[in-house]
């Protein structure tokens, strides 16, 4: 953790990733009013703008509805970060696994996992995700297994190539020729190697998986309305651009907030876990 | 040619080359490594002069900064001139350095294999420089290209000149990058340990070439090397260096005959030496193979039809005694390895392996796990074979845990501690990591991991060779020295044949998967009988090649 804050970036993304991770679970108790609320009155009020009824201030402005920009970004790295959280997992422990068995095992396993890998590469997402919901309805559930089942290829990918190369070693081999079993090989050798590399890919993803998040709720695909999202907050206000642009840029400063703290952090995590730079 | 070799003569009472006080540091972060500290020499024209030293002393360092072609600004050399011809070189614009590299002065690197683009053809990359430097026309380039190549005798050249660097043996490249350094006619031509990736037979090849160019072209030579027998052949003067210093210089004769300085001392006696264990000649076998072959397939096309098999081992019979010790020997790709791996049942292979009372071939995999603490193995690079994610102490006990030996975990240790202190490395800093020890050192923990568990046979591949000459002789004693206490038997594997014939009491020649030769080692040495064996041991022991068909190019 030292280490992580002692360059530049990875103080930055320290400091982001935190910030955004304490106003989410605190949004009840940081955001100044109910994101739901809809005042028509104080519709598109510029940031700075006082309520007519009861005199407080929009620090940020409100949308159409008359909703608290401010409160409305608060409420909505709440929904970013479980987004983001549970679909890395998801995609990252299915990528995981499949890309560690079918680089070790090889044989037809490996070539059915890739084929799937290629064919879901060959599909766009959107598509993916109209259909999905199509299907099982829109909802934060089913973004978050969108998002999920949708980033698992390139862990898979990743991972495969890695337990490719260190299956190869010297020191598997001299494990193999110790009478090691493959569980030894696979938990003593190979997933400590594994462990870092996939810290700092995961972390990539989350910044990844925010951005998808907001691009299924701006195509109304995602999570279903009135729940603040960051996606959904620039698909309401893209309308009204020319006129209140806070509507729209706010919201869009948030998704590259959070996605450059994950990303900083990830690069930073890299030179940190990286054990020839140590 | 003569003209040139006339002119370069007249020039020799002032030194071509002149170093003096040359300094390089490396920095990184806070840290700064001193690579080279102060290091002064001349080279006259047309002379050789060596620059001996192990890894780490700074040899090529001071080489590449007479290019100036360190990674700056990582690198910085805070004192010293290098004057060329009466031109300051330190310091010296990027553009004049550009005129003299690859021009006056050029170099061959040690990796012919990296060292050519793999994109484009040799004749191409050989014509680029004649164009670059020389503003020689396209078909002027071609013809002077194949001229070189005949000349640093490539066979085929017509046809090779057209070839892509991986079409090319090691030597052939070897070759083609020397007739690229060529190309100008340099002053001076660098040679940074040419021939170290190459086998022996293609190393006396390349020595004798480019002794055979330098008379020819009159130009002078650096020849950069750790390898004590080379720069012997090659140099007319010596520079040992150590640590970033030159700690003795002087003529050849004087450096072999009456060298001063300790540390040129224990390089010269570091010369693998010593006779084989003596162990009783009826002693009983341990190992012993009968007709091995190991094929490996090769698939083409979607169905991955079968078309044909690389026969790494085809019909080799070994037998292994205890306490003996049988040398395999051959050039790279000659299946040595693979023989190796075979026998340990770590790649599957056809035909009879027996194990002291067992025949061994066909166990499965579970079935062969309880005989695994009796057969064992180290590898040549001491920094791939160790888990750089596990302390000294858990590699070392690792094989304990497998094999369930040692009742508690302070019993194993207490093994752990004596296996450590077996090979020489200090029990105290068993809980330290692997890149925390040098190369010797990391290949003392290698063979305690292997010798920790008692086993009766141990394969070592290579365990030597990727050590400095000093460690080698140092590891080579602590193997025989293991042997004696524990009556093993050893598989020796080795490119090396002096390491081999002081370690083994019987050599198994190999080549193309083939046993060409196999016998008591004094007989083979002393009285080859195959005309392969003979090229090997004139190209290992005099630096000498022998024309004939039996060796490749």
């Amino acid at each position: 953790m030292l280490n992580l804050m002692k360059t530049t970036k990875g103080f930055c993304g320290v400091v982001l990733m935190t910030f955004l991770l304490f106003v989410g679970i605190g949004a009840d108790l940081v955001s100044p009013r109910d994101p739901l609320a809809q005042d028509l009155r104080a519709r598109l009020t510029e940031p700075g703008g006082v309520s007519a009824k009861d005199g407080s201030t929009y620090y940020l402005g409100t949308d159409p509805l008359g909703r608290d920009v401010l409160s409305r970004i608060i409420h909505g790295a709440r929904i970013s970060l479980l987004v983001g959280f549970t679909a890395v997992l998801i995609s990252g422990t299915i990528g995981t696994l499949l890309g560690l068995l079918s680089g070790f095992y090889r044989g037809w396993l490996d070539a059915v996992v890739m084929r799937v890998v290629d064919m879901q590469l060959a599909m766009p997402l959107i598509v993916f995700a109209i259909a999905w919901m199509g299907f099982f309805g829109a909802g934060l559930l089913s973004v978050v297994l969108v998002i999920g089942i949708w980033g698992w290829v390139q862990y898979a990918r990743f991972t495969r190539s890695f337990v490719l190369s260190i299956k190869e070693t010297e020191y598997v081999l001299a494990s193999r020729a110790l009478g090691a079993s493959t569980p030894t090989i696979i938990f003593q050798h190979i997933a400590p190697n594994l462990i870092g590399p996939v810290i700092v890919m995961a972390t990539l993803q989350m910044g990844h998986a925010v951005l998808l998040e907001s691009t299924l709720s701006f195509l109304g695909v995602g999570v279903n309305p009135p729940t603040p999202t960051w996606g959904g907050m620039v698909a309401d206000g893209r309308n009204y651009m020319d006129t209140s642009w806070w509507t729209v840029v706010l919201p869009g400063i948030a998704i590259t907030l959070f996605v450059l703290g994950a990303n900083f952090l990830g690069d930073a995590l890299r030179d940190v876990l990286d054990p020839k730079i140590k | 040619m003569d003209e040139q070799t006339d002119s370069l003569k007249q020039g020799s009472a002032e030194p071509l080359l002149s170093v003096r006080d040359l300094k390089a540091e490396f920095h990184q972060g806070e840290d700064v490594v001193h690579a080279v500290r102060g290091v002064s020499f001349d080279i006259a024209a047309g002379e050789s002069l060596g620059l001996v030293g192990e890894s780490g002393s700074g040899k090529s360092v001071t080489a590449m900064s007479i290019l100036q072609l360190l990674p700056y600004p990582e690198a910085t050399h805070p004192g010293g001139s290098i004057v060329f011809r009466g031109q300051e070189l330190m310091g010296a614009p990027e553009k004049t350095m550009r005129a003299i590299r690859g021009d006056r002065i050029a170099m061959v690197f040690q990796e012919p294999m990296t060292s050519m683009n793999p994109l484009f053809t040799i004749g191409k990359q050989i014509s680029e420089v004649l164009i670059y430097h020389k503003n020689m026309q396209k078909d002027a380039a071609y013809d002077r290209t194949l001229e070189l190549l005949r000349l640093v005798g490539l066979p085929d050249p017509e046809q090779r000149i057209n070839s892509f660097p991986h079409q090319l043996s090691g030597g052939q490249l070897q070759r083609s990058m020397i007739a690229m350094a060529l190309a100008n006619e340099p002053d001076i031509l660098i040679a940074d340990e040419p021939t170290t990736a190459l086998d022996v037979t293609i190393q006396a090849q390349i020595l004798e070439l480019i002794k055979d160019l330098q008379r020819r072209f009159g130009m002078a030579l650096l020849w950069i090397t750790h390898d004590l027998s080379v720069v012997r052949k090659m140099a007319d003067r010596i520079c040992v260096m150590s640590d970033g210093e030159i700690v003795e210089h002087g003529s050849a004769e004087d450096i072999f005959m009456r060298a001063q300085h300790p540390y040129t001392l224990r390089l010269l006696a570091s010369e693998p030496k010593g006779k084989p264990a003596k162990a009783a000649a009826d002693a009983p076998i341990i190992m012993s193979a009968n007709d091995m072959k190991v094929w490996f397939p090769i698939k083409v096309g979607l169905m991955r039809r079968t078309e044909g098999f690389v026969k790494a081992v085809d019909g080799i019979s070994v037998t292994v005694q205890e306490g003996h010790t049988v040398g395999v020997v051959g050039e790279s790709g000659s299946g040595k390895t693979t023989l190796g791996r075979a026998l340990l049942r770590l790649l599957n292979s056809e035909g009879a392996i027996r194990f002291e009372d067992s025949e061994i071939q066909g166990l499965t995999v579970e079935e062969m796990r309880p005989l695994r603490r009796e057969m064992q193995i180290v590898f040549q690079d001491p920094f791939g074979s160790l888990s750089p994610r596990m302390s000294v102490a858990r590699i070392v006990g690792e094989g304990l845990r497998i094999n369930n030996i040692g009742a508690t975990k302070a019993e194993r240790e207490e093994m752990v501690v004596q296996a450590l202190g077996e090979v020489g490395i200090d029990p105290e800093g068993r809980n330290r990591y692997p890149h925390e020890f040098s190369g010797g050192q990391r290949q003392r923990i290698a063979i305690a991991r292997a010798m920790v568990l008692k086993p009766r046979f141990v394969v070592l591949d290579e365990p030597t060779s990727a050590l400095d000459r000093s460690v080698q002789a140092q590891i080579v004693d602590l193997l025989r020295d293991l042997q004696e206490r524990h009556k093993l038997a050893y598989l020796f594997i080795s490119h090396d044949l002096k390491v081999v014939r002081a370690l083994s009491d019987s050599v198994v020649v190999m080549k193309d998967g083939k046993v060409v030769e196999a016998g008591p080692a004094d007989e083979v040495f002393d009285d080859p009988k195959e005309e392969y064996t003979q090229a090997l041991l004139k190209a290992a022991f005099d630096l000498e090649a022998v024309d004939t068909a039996a060796v490749s190019t």
